[in-house]
């Protein structure tokens, strides 16, 4: 009987010194240790960043909380949630999934470009060169995405080192002051970026040095530091990196993607979720090119007013009857809609997806930029103030602006145009909350909206994130 | 860290690179080598034949009765015997074994029934045949010995399978339901679970979808999981965890049993812990050859048709919802409109047939079974369909009296076609119910009309979609299993196996240019592709004593078990011409990301049982498994589950039988733990994913955080205790069970929801737990013999569930998202409420006046003529805390009720099956009782509120409705079915004799004739989230129910 000891010695031998053999090892992703050993990696790493950014700019979110909630954008369809950003009906205990997806996403890529920074610093199995690139490029892209939560929620946590195991997730948030400081860093480390003319054409769309000084050029505009944010974007303004495309209508073709008056562009995806797409979100239906849109939301009557017949802009805007083919359609309700994102032929609308590149920040806004600057150190427009806005106007077939304008009556002029140039880009709610107009200008272009101030400065804080971590608690004013 | 590893772990080395096969059986030689060399040492004495009844099932390759002392036979006188073996009509009895009791000598009766042996005067001669009594006969200087076999009475004497060997039914001591055949001849399935439905107390089926092929879902004694599966582990002649029943020759199976307890489940270890559905094949019988030919052919047509609006009806809402929203009028000339009813135009009668063959037989050193199947149902739904081509060979092989093979090969190829399970978003179901009436099928040009007055132009032509849409699935699978058996020495047996189970699947689809998808993508093409294996080496000892009072039965062994899977999709568009379908995706002018994967996971396994039993009273087993998973955490690879229990045979106690009332009285009592594994591999760790993402036009990718590593990921564990009393009365002929159980999960495998701060939204961590309680209870009957016959068997179940806690949170949401319907709130889990429950508003009929609206909660944005929802919490706003429990998905009790009457040569099947107390989400009722002038509605809908007082139930028309859950549409979907009924006519024996046939029977079934509930979709039974423990209650463009004729043969030559 003794010799079936040597099953249970099978058995024991077996069992200890060969636990190795359950080991997983995956094969259908890659383990974040493995990824950072290469350049090629380090790359990869980078552009995964990069793909979520582009889901923040084409998904619904960004547009809604930028555009509809202002007096932009018009809403086609009834859905709660949307309607809640239209018409001012957000509760604190709303379970807004637009709210929590633009939450949710920020802090995905910010993770992302934390865990890209922690995996990059000192780490030589990566090149000098490219290492030093990507670690810029992280700070960008996670000071753009702080920049982007700052806004909308103001106080947040400060989150700069990648989520592990085991971490404390149930953290606090910090005061905005301490966010800027961070916001600020980052961009003046991504200022080290190569230009975007130095960039091989497979690279460009890649954060630049340029964008990194737009972007910082925001954020002191935003703080109202004009000083700094005047001395700033000059960096840019005085060199020929950058100029406007000859065409309004020819920058959002395809063939101008990425072109000299782009600064800082989320990149068109492919095979991108037709439904959420900006193209045929924007369009009446069906589009000029006879493919589908879904029309969702439309140009509001007060900014369809603002143009001037003459505008060359107004290209890209549809009103009342259309016709597509033979056939004589009328947009819906007789709103006017644009064709911004749906490509300029057919063939580039024929795929149904966002056919150019969402532009988070083009050479036009920094011209407008620089006239807001100006205008406000000054006291009043100078030449340059002049010169700025003049320039998108030329574009856009207009007159120049007569000479002696006061500084309020140029302020309502680089409103206007802002409106008129940057329309449904993501710009408009960053631009009534910093001037502090979102009151006046929503309610004069919707009276049975009732926008309460301060409360309305800032979004709630979103239900699911607060019912998950209640150390972010208290929301913020008025929305406790 | 690199370990030192001695030769066995070498092995495990190679395994790991793919060379299984070889070392599997490289080891298991040396195994077997190993056992050889120590059994060779002991002293060999003449073996004796075990010639018992041969019970039928996957193992009982082990013996069943353990061995009597040898009595030593000395050198005797011999003489011949002869003579005639019968049963007890006394008809002969080819086949039977007549064997000199306590030798190895024997010989077999002939297709007369007789026999002729040369035997000692003074022996004793044992005549068995399945099915029938042993009977032994002393020959005492008789020359002729005339045998009347009688057959072995149900029951008590039953065999079972149990996990990993078999016993006698009156030996278990856990908790084992067990169903016959019987369950599954005569009947038209596609798959073997829909036999089970009713028939096993404590075993929820629900047929979650109808469609040929579709899902079944088998909860055994409720959910242990929230996000890990919750479907039972099926072992099919002993391959572990073969699944995809779809594939299994209904005709094949010779019985199934279904491990309830931990006592019976436990020694599946990490598998067990959702209960164990054990499937056994038929096997070989040695004598005359036999040949089984069934044929069926019948009918199906769906239940009922929802009754919606007509051309006209549709027409006039859909202009009045357009003047109420200031919009165009749809259809202004109410003299030129179509008049579909989709419905009727996408159903059809349809035939399902199939056919079985099968050869059984042998001598005694081989015995077989030979079988193929064809199947084939054409769907309710126009063009979609299932069929099976199956074939099995089941070989049992003795080399020597040592030596025994047992092998299973089973091979199938099936089809699916134009299905999508559970109804999905855009399917035919959808757009017959939701497209508008008013739109014909075809255009002027006699094509089809994709175009609509209404829904922004769009007419999803569900006439188009099933008539021209291609999505054909083909699945082919090889399941074998082959079994060494070896005889170490009186008692001891090692058996080790080698199981391979690979799948081979593919999906093509294809949507041409005349469908509404096919139009808008210029058509679209898919091919997707799966394959995967399971391999299995099992390696155990079984040891059998009796002595005196005792016997005790031993279990040991080890098993390995692998198993991976690859897939691929691809996917082009932009097609010139539509003749070649999905055949040349190289025809599609624009090629879309294709996509790829892998997984493998392993599991090795220790397991050991003891089971005792004294004086055949007093019955004990201890169960024990010791798993290995590498879905874990590195340090939780390990984990060990045990089990006891105990049994006392009450009516082998004099102070019992004495009472000469109970036939069967046993009293049973186990405790123990089992596990659950099921979720995917690579869950404990961290993932980068890669992620498309172009530059400049330029196509790039990029790897971005999938999910967070949890190297603390750690089995789920189930611990259950079970009372059981089996009790039998006048001879048996009254049986009844009743067992009462607890379970508690803990550990659960949950996806908690983190801060999102974090950069990740979820991660699967093992928090809180639940419990589930429950009664069970079965009274069999034979309630009339003689003349006329009728046993019944009636059994009912309750199961409650609650969840007990969640770690850090009170509740999560679970459910999934279907249709842009907010399902997610279906999955509503709560601390202290059982899952399953659905909550959402309840609604208090219609705004009749502005003055109502104004002072309503609602007041921002409702109109007169809206649907009110209640301010439940009365906070004035409408806002997620006014939810309130609607009701439960769980039902508070299910039953199924089989009966059988025979008559002479008549025999009259039928079985009832039912739920009572589980509410559906009726999502269908929803869509159809909103009046927004784009989808049609129910015809009832002409009574629409059209101003103050003319309606309390359905808006104005074009109303907004908001996505959410509401009372209304949660409706009670309990319900009683009857199943089947079968009325079958066995032809005479004269009649048989001069066809020269064995047994010849005529029948006639209906399935699922009748329907009592007060549901008002398609089917109660259905659910949208198939299997899924979540996303409970729901459905969502169910595929119809239909019922069924069937008029067959069953011949046996």
């Amino acid at each position: 009987m003794k010799k079936y000891y040597f099953l249970l010695l099978v058995a024991f031998v077996l069992v200890t010194s060969c636990e190795n053999f359950l080991n997983e090892v995956p094969k259908n992703f890659i383990s974040p240790e493995k990824l950072y050993t290469t350049n090629a990696g380090a790359i990869a790493g980078m552009n995964g960043v990069y793909s979520n950014i582009a889901f923040i700019a084409f998904d619904r979110p960004y547009y809604l909380m930028t555009e509809l909630s202002t007096d932009n954008m018009g809403l086609q369809t009834s859905n709660a949630e949307r309607l809640a950003l239209d018409k001012y009906l957000l509760t604190a205990n709303s379970s807004n999934s637009v709210l929590r997806t633009m939450w949710e996403r920020s802090w995905q890529v910010i993770n992302s470009a934390n865990d890209v920074i922690a995996s990059l610093e000192n780490n030589t199995s990566v090149s000098e060169n490219i290492r030093n690139r990507i670690l810029c490029e992280a700070s960008f892209i996670r000071a753009f995405n702080y920049f982007n939560l700052v806004r909308f929620w103001g106080d947040l946590p400060l989150l700069t080192q990648p989520s592990k195991s085991g971490d404390d997730f149930f953290v606090k948030s910090v005061s905005k002051t301490e966010i800027y400081n961070q916001i600020i860093k980052d961009f003046q480390r991504a200022e080290s970026l190569p230009k975007q003319s130095e960039y091989s054409s497979a690279d460009k769309g890649r954060a630049s040095q340029g964008a990194a000084k737009v972007y910082l050029a925001k954020v002191y505009l935003t703080l109202k530091d004009y000083q700094k944010a005047y001395s700033k974007i000059k960096e840019v303004t005085s060199t020929t990196e950058y100029d406007l495309v000859a065409s309004y209508s020819d920058l959002f073709s395809r063939a101008y993607n990425n072109s000299k008056e782009s600064v800082f562009a989320a990149q068109v995806i492919p095979d991108y979720n037709v439904t959420f797409s900006p193209a045929t979100n924007f369009s009446p239906n069906p589009t000029p090119y006879n493919t589908r849109a879904y029309f969702n939301f439309n140009i509001t009557t007060s900014l369809y007013n603002l143009f001037e017949s003459n505008d060359i802009r107004k290209s890209l805007i549809i009103k009342g009857t259309y016709t597509v083919g033979s056939t004589n359609y009328t947009t819906n309700g007789g709103f006017a809609f644009t064709t911004k994102y749906l490509g300029r032929s057919a063939e580039e609308a024929g795929e149904n997806k966002p056919a150019v590149n969402w532009m988070f920040t083009r050479y036009a806004d920094v011209l407008l930029m620089l006239a807001e600057i100006s205008n406000e150190i000054s006291n009043n427009p100078t030449t340059e103030t002049y010169v700025a806005i003049n320039r998108v106007r030329t574009r856009a077939g207009l007159a120049n602006l007569p000479i002696g304008l006061s500084k309020t009556q140029m302020f309502d002029e680089i409103d206007k145009e802002r409106r008129r140039e940057l329309f449904f880009e993501g710009h408009r709610w960053f631009d009534l909350v910093r001037w502090e107009k979102l009151k006046e200008k929503v309610e004069i272009d919707d009276p049975t909206v009732k926008v309460v101030i301060p409360k309305h400065y800032l979004f709630p804080l979103p239900f699911d994130a607060v019912s998950v971590n209640t150390n972010l608690l208290p929301n913020n004013l008025g929305w406790e | 860290m690199k370990k030192k590893c001695n030769f066995f772990a070498v092995f495990f080395k190679i395994w790991k690179s793919k060379e299984f096969l070889t070392l599997s059986l490289i080891g298991s030689t040396f195994l077997f080598g190993v056992i050889s060399g120590l059994a060779s040492e002991r002293t060999t004495r003449s073996e004796k034949l075990q010639l018992k009844s041969e019970i039928v099932s996957a193992d009982n390759h082990f013996s069943l009765e353990t061995s009597l002392d040898d009595p030593s036979p000395a050198e005797q006188v011999k003489s011949t015997i002869s003579g005639k073996v019968t049963d007890a009509t006394g008809a002969s009895l080819p086949g039977v074994s007549v064997v000199v009791k306590g030798t190895t000598t024997g010989v077999i009766t002939d297709k007369s029934g007789d026999y002729s042996i040369n035997v000692p005067v003074n022996a004793t001669l044992q005549f068995s045949f399945v099915g029938m009594k042993m009977q032994e006969v002393t020959v005492g200087g008789k020359t002729t010995i005339n045998v009347k076999l009688e057959e072995e009475t149900v029951g008590i004497e039953e065999v079972v399978a149990i996990g990993y060997g078999i016993q006698k039914k009156s030996d278990i001591t856990g908790s084992v339901a067990s169903i016959s055949s019987d369950a599954f001849a005569g009947k038209s399935m596609v798959s073997l679970e829909q036999g089970l439905q009713g028939k096993a107390a404590g075993v929820r089926v629900s047929q979650t979808s109808s469609e040929p092929g579709g899902n079944v879902s088998i909860r055994i004694r409720g959910g242990n999981s929230i996000n890990a599966g919750n479907e039972p582990l099926y072992v099919i002649d002993g391959f572990v965890g073969a699944g995809n029943l779809n594939t299994i020759n209904p005709n094949d199976i010779e019985s199934i049993e279904v491990l309830k307890d931990a006592s019976a489940t436990s020694i599946y270890g990490a598998r067990g812990a959702n209960g164990v559905v054990l499937i056994s094949t038929k096997r070989g019988k040695a004598g005359e050859n036999n040949y089984d030919f069934t044929a069926n052919y019948g009918f199906q047509q769906i239940t009922k048709t929802l009754d919606l609006m007509n051309g006209q009806q549709f027409a006039e809402l859909a202009n009045e919802a357009a003047i109420n929203t200031n919009n165009v009028i749809r259809y202004p000339d109410l003299t030129k409109i179509s008049n579909t009813d989709w419905q009727n135009s996408i159903y059809q009668t349809s035939p399902v047939q199939s056919y079985s063959l099968t050869a059984s037989g042998g001598v005694e050193r081989v015995k077989y079974v030979l079988s193929s199947e064809y199947f084939d149902q054409k769907g309710v739904l126009i063009n979609s369909g299932f069929n099976r081509y199956s074939f099995r060979a089941n070989i049992d092989l003795k080399l020597s009296e040592k030596i025994k093979f047992g092998a299973y090969i089973t091979t199938s190829r099936t089809k699916k076609s134009n299905t999508n399970d559970t109804g999905g978003q855009f399917g035919p179901v959808r757009y017959a119910l939701e497209s508008s009436p008013a739109e014909p099928i075809y255009n002027a040009e006699g094509n089809y009309n994709l175009n609509s007055k209404v829904s922004d132009g769009v007419l999803y032509n569900p006439v188009a979609q099933v008539t021209e849409s291609i999505n054909d699935g083909y699945n082919t699978r090889v399941l074998s299993n082959l079994i060494i058996e070896y005889s170490i020495t009186k008692g001891l047996i090692f058996k080790s196996s080698l199981g391979i189970d690979l799948n081979n699947s593919k999906n093509n689809a294809y949507e041409p240019k005349t469908t509404y998808t096919g139009r808008t993508e210029n058509s679209i093409a898919t091919i997707s592709h799966n394959t995967s294996y399971n391999l299995l080496n099992e390696n155990l000892f079984n040891f059998s004593k009796g002595f005196n009072n005792h016997r005790i039965d031993l279990l040991g062994g080890f098993t390995i078990q692998k198993n991976g899977g690859e897939w691929f999709s691809a996917s082009t568009k932009n097609y010139a011409l539509d003749l070649l379908t999905y055949n040349d995706l190289g025809a599609g002018a624009t090629v879309l990301t294709p996509s790829s994967g892998a997984v493998e996971s392993q599991l090795v396994s220790f397991l050991g049982r003891a089971n005792y039993v004294y004086n055949d009273k007093y019955l004990f087993t201890i169960t024990g498994r010791y798993d290995g998973s590498s879905k874990f955490g590195s340090g939780n690879k390990f984990v060990f589950f045990p089990s006891a229990a105990l049994a006392w045979r009450l009516n082998q106690e004099d102070f019992i039988s004495n009472l000469n009332v109970f036939s069967n009285f046993k009293l049973r009592v186990s405790i123990g733990k089992s596990g659950s594994q099921e979720i995917n591999s690579y869950q404990a760790l961290a993932s980068m994913v890669s992620s498309r993402i172009p530059f400049n036009g330029m196509p790039n990718v990029g790897f971005v955080n999938g999910k967070l590593a949890n190297p603390n990921l750690r089995w789920e564990t189930t611990a259950q205790t079970d009372l059981g009393i089996d009790m039998a009365f006048l001879n048996n002929r009254l049986r009844l069970t009743l067992d009462t159980y607890y379970k508690k999960t803990t550990d659960l495998l949950l996806i908690k929801n983190i801060p999102s701060t974090s950069g990740f939204t979820t991660s699967f961590e093992n928090i809180g737990n639940l419990e589930n309680k429950g009664i069970e209870f079965d009274l069999g009957g034979d309630i009339l013999s003689g003349k006329v016959n009728w046993s019944s068997d009636f059994n009912i179940s309750a199961n409650k569930n609650k969840v007990l806690d969640l770690g850090p949170n009170q509740f999560i949401y679970a459910g999934a998202d279907a249709g842009g319907m907010k399902l997610g709130t279906s999955g509503y889990i709560e601390v202290g409420k059982e899952i399953g429950q659905i909550i959402g508003y309840k609604t208090d009929g219609i705004y009749q006046t502005t003055d109502e609206v104004a002072a309503s909660a609602e007041k921002n944005y409702a109109k007169p003529g809206s649907l009110k929802i209640l301010d439940y919490n009365a906070d004035g706003k409408i806002d997620i805390l006014d939810r309130v429990v609607l009701g439960s998905a769980t039902p508070k009790f299910f039953f199924g009720f089989t009966n059988h009457i025979s008559y002479n040569n008549l025999s009259l099947d039928f079985f009832i099956s039912g739920t009572h107390g589980n509410k559906l989400i009726n999502y269908n009722a929803f869509v159809l009782s909103n009046p927004n002038g784009g989808t049609n509605v129910y015809a009832d809908l002409v009574n629409r509120w059209t101003g103050p007082g003319t309606s309390d139930k359905y808006p104005k028309a074009g109303s907004i409705v908001q996505s959410y859950i509401y009372d209304y549409y949660v409706e009670d979907a309990s319900y009683i079915r009857l199943k089947y009924v079968t009325l079958s006519y066995n032809l005479n024996k004269a009649t048989l004799q001069s066809l020269k046939l064995k047994n010849a029977k005529l029948y006639v079934t209906g399935q699922d004739l009748l329907t009592f509930t007060n549901y008002s979709g398609y089917n109660p039974e259905t659910n949208f989230g198939g299997d899924s423990t979540t996303s409970f209650g729901g459905d969502y463009n169910a595929f119809p129910s239909s019922r069924t004729v069937i008029v067959g043969i069953n011949i046996g030559f």
